[in-house]
C-alpha cells in the first residue's frame, strides 16, 4: 500500500527495576489505520503505549515519529519542551480515566480551548467557537459548555476528553482503554463516535484494549501481548478468527457471548 | 540507523526490524501473519508479497491478451463523485504471468488445518489440496456436504484464514497478482479495499449505526462523499425491499432475512472485481432471492468474478458457470478454533 508510517518502533524494551514491562516490541502505524494492542491486565500494553508516546523512556529500542512537516523525530531524543508541544498539537492521548486527561478545575469549554491556545492559537474567540463545535461533534449539548467537568457523567467526560484531544487535529492518537469502565450502552455510543471520527479525520491511532470485541470493531490490525511480549500479530479479523498461538486461542475462546 | 535515514526508502524499508518480534521455533503457516511465527526469516519488504513481474518478462512470449469486448447487456454503474474505484475490468489490466488471460482468482493446492491447542492439541483438517480458477464475468459455485470446508475456502481467499499450504492468487488490477497466503496484513487490506467483496453468512452489527450508514460505509471508505454514498445505499436497499423506515434503524433489531439483505447490500454497493458469497440467500424468501440473483448477474456483466456457496438452490443454477466440488478432508469435519461460531 502507499504511504509511510507515521510511527515506527523497533526493539522497544522497558524495564521497571528488574521487572520487564515490555520486551522487544516493534510496530508501525500508518495514516488512517488503527492498530490495537490486546492482552490481559499486566501484559504490557499500557507500558508500550507510554513508550510510544514518549512518557516512558525505553531501556532499549527506539520510537520514531514522522511529524506534519515530514521530518523524522526520535521521540525519546526530543527535548521535554518539544515533546510537550507535540503532545498538545500533533499527538493525542486519551486516558482510560478521563480525569487524568482533563483539567477538572476549569470549564468543559476551557478544557477544549486550552489545548488549542497552548498549541499556539492566539484568538480566544476562535478557540471558544472551535470548542463549541467540538462539543457538538462529541454530542455534548452547547448549554453544558461552561460547566465544570466534575458535573459530567462518565460517558460525557470521556467524550469531552476526546474532544480536547481532537480539537488540534492531531495526526496520531493513543487510546488507552477508552471505553473501559463505561456502561455497555455508553460504550457502544463512544465506539461509534471514535470509529466515525477516525474515519472522517484520517487519523492514525494506537488502541490499547483488553476487550477483543472493541479491537474487532475499531482496529484493522491487532497485536496480542502476553508477559510483555508480542506473541501474535496480523489482520484483526484473521487473528481473532484463525488464532495460531495457544494463548490467543485461549483469549478468543474466553469471550462471553451476549 | 539514525533518524535521518530511518524513514528513508520506499514504504517501510527504513524500519527493517519493524514488527519482527519473538521469533518462535514452531513452523508456521506460509507467510501471511507477520514474522512473529517465522523463525529467523528476513522480513519481506512491504510490497514484496506481490508477485513481481520477472525482469526478463519482455523477452518471454506472453500469451496474447485479448482486449475485452463489452458483453451484451453490460451496464457499468454510474460514476460516483469522488469515487476512486478501479476501472471496470474484464480480466487483468496488467496481465501477470502467473494468471492467465481474464483469470481473476486461482487457488493452487490450497489446504487448511486447524491446530486447537486448548484441546490436546487437536488437529483438524478443513481443506485438502483444493485448486480452482475463476475468470472475469464467471461464477464458480463451491459445493460439498456440510463440513467439507466451503466457508473455510472463501475465508482463505478473503485472507481471513491463513492457508496451511498452497496459495490463492488474486488479480489486483494495476498491482498485478497478489498472493493471499504470502501477503502481509496491509497488503490484504489493500486487496480488500480494491478488489474483494465478501458476504459472510451473518451480519456483524455495529451498535447504534443505521442500516443506511452500514451500507454506505464501504462506499465512504472508498472515497465517495457521504451524501452520494447514502443515496446509492438507499437505492440498493430499496431494491432489496428494505423500506426507508427500516433503513434509518440499526439492524440489531432486524429479522434474519432483513439482516442478510443489509449484509448483501454492504457487499454489493461498490463494484468489487471479485465477489465471495457465503450462502447469500440462505434466509431469504424466493422473491428476494431473485433480486439477489439479478444483482449478482449484473455484477458478472460488469466483469466481476464470483465465488459462491449456494447449496444447490435452484435460483442460482443459471447464475453458475462452473462448480468446485469439495469432499470432507480425510480426518473429519473441521471446527474453527473459535469454537465454530459463525455468527459474526
Amino acid at each position: 500500500m502507499i504511504g509511510n508510517p507515521v510511527l515506527a518502533a523497533s526493539g522497544v524494551t522497558c524495564l521497571y527495576g528488574s521487572r520487564t514491562g515490555c520486551a522487544d516490541v516493534s510496530l508501525e502505524v500508518h495514516p488512517g489505520e488503527i492498530l490495537a494492542l490486546a492482552g490481559e491486565s499486566g501484559s504490557g500494553k499500557t507500558t508500550v503505549l507510554k513508550a510510544l508516546s514518549g512518557q516512558l523512556k525505553p531501556a532499549a529500542g527506539r520510537v520514531l515519529y514522522r511529524d506534519a512537516g515530514g521530518a523524522e523525530l526520535d521521540v525519546h531524543a526530543l527535548t521535554e519542551g518539544r515533546r510537550r508541544l507535540l503532545m498538545r498539537t500533533e499527538l493525542g492521548f486519551v486516558h482510560q480515566n478521563p480525569r487524568d486527561g482533563l483539567n477538572m478545575a476549569v470549564s468543559a469549554g476551557a478544557n477544549v480551548a486550552d489545548r488549542l491556545l497552548s498549541g499556539g492559537e492566539r484568538g480566544y474567540g476562535r478557540a471558544r467557537s472551535a470548542a463549541l463545535d467540538w462539543l457538538g461533534r462529541v454530542e455534548i449539548p452547547a448549554d453544558r459548555l461552561d460547566d465544570r467537568p466534575g458535573r459530567y457523567s462518565g460517558g460525557m467526560l470521556q467524550r469531552l476528553q476526546i474532544a480536547r484531544n481532537l480539537v488540534t487535529a492531531p495526526r496520531l492518537v493513543f487510546l488507552d482503554e477508552p471505553t473501559g469502565g463505561l456502561d455497555a450502552s455508553v460504550q457502544a455510543r463512544l465506539l461509534d463516535l471514535i470509529r466515525d471520527l477516525v474515519a472522517t479525520l484520517k487519523l492514525a491511532a494506537v488502541l490499547v484494549t483488553h476487550d477483543l470485541a472493541v479491537a474487532r470493531l475499531l482496529s484493522q490490525r491487532l497485536m496480542v501481548m502476553k508477559e510483555g511480549m508480542v506473541i501474535e500479530s496480523g489482520l484483526t479479523d484473521q487473528v481473532l478468527d484463525d488464532p495460531q498461538e495457544p494463548y490467543t486461542q485461549l483469549l478468543v475462546s474466553s469471550i462471553l457471548e451476549a | 540507523m539514525d533518524s535521518e535515514t530511518a524513514f528513508a526508502g520506499a514504504g517501510t524499508s527504513g524500519f527493517t526490524g519493524a514488527e519482527r518480534h519473538s521469533a518462535r521455533g514452531a513452523p508456521g503457516p506460509v507467510g501471511g501473519r507477520q514474522a512473529c511465527r517465522a523463525p529467523a526469516a528476513p522480513m519481506p519488504e512491504l510490497g514484496a508479497s506481490r508477485v513481481p513481474l520477472p525482469a526478463d518478462s519482455s523477452s518471454e512470449p506472453r500469451p496474447p491478451f485479448p482486449s475485452p469486448e463489452p458483453l451484451p447487456g453490460a451496464s457499468f454503474p454510474e460514476p460516483l463523485p469522488g469515487a476512486s474505484f478501479p476501472e471496470p475490468r474484464l480480466g487483468a489490466s496488467f496481465p501477470d504471468p502467473r494468471l492467465g488471460p481474464g483469470e481473476m482468482v486461482r487457488a493452487e493446492g490450497l489446504s487448511k488445518t486447524f491446530v486447537l491447542h486448548l484441546s490436546g492439541p487437536a488437529v483438524l483438517k478443513a481443506l485438502e489440496d483444493v485448486s480452482f480458477s475463476v475468470r472475469a464475468g464467471e461464477c464458480l459455485a463451491v459445493t460439498g456436504p456440510s463440513g467439507s470446508g466451503k466457508s473455510s475456502l472463501l475465508r482463505c481467499v478473503y485472507g481471513n484464514y491463513l492457508p496451511t499450504s498452497g496459495d490463492v492468487l488474486v488479480d489486483d488490477g494495476a498491482n498485478g497478482a497478489v498472493s493471499v497466503a504470502r501477503a502481509g496484513p496491509r497488503d490484504i487490506l489493500g486487496l480488500r479495499l480494491r478488489t474483494l467483496g465478501y458476504v459472510s453468512q451473518f451480519l456483524r452489527v455495529i451498535p447504534r449505526v443505521s442500516a443506511l450508514d452500514v451500507v454506505a460505509e464501504p462506499l465512504e471508505a472508498r472515497g465517495v462523499p457521504r451524501d452520494a454514498a447514502r443515496r446509492r445505499a438507499a437505492e440498493l436497499l430499496g431494491r432489496l425491499n428494505i423500506p426507508g423506515r427500516l433503513q434509518a434503524l440499526p439492524p440489531a433489531t432486524f429479522s434474519g432475512g432483513e439482516r442478510q439483505r443489509v449484509n448483501l447490500a454492504r457487499c454489493l454497493v461498490w463494484p468489487a472485481p471479485v465477489l465471495l458469497l457465503d450462502e447469500p440467500t440462505a434466509s431469504l424468501d424466493p422473491a428476494n432471492e431473485r433480486v439477489v440473483c439479478e444483482l449478482v448477474r449484473e455484477a458478472k456483466r460488469r466483469g466481476a468474478a464470483v465465488i459462491g456457496i449456494f447449496h444447490g438452490r435452484d435460483a442460482w443454477a443459471d447464475v453458475t458457470d462452473a462448480t468446485c466440488e469439495l469432499r470432507p478432508p480425510s480426518c473429519g469435519a473441521a471446527v474453527p478454533p473459535s469454537g465454530g461460531r459463525e455468527d459474526r
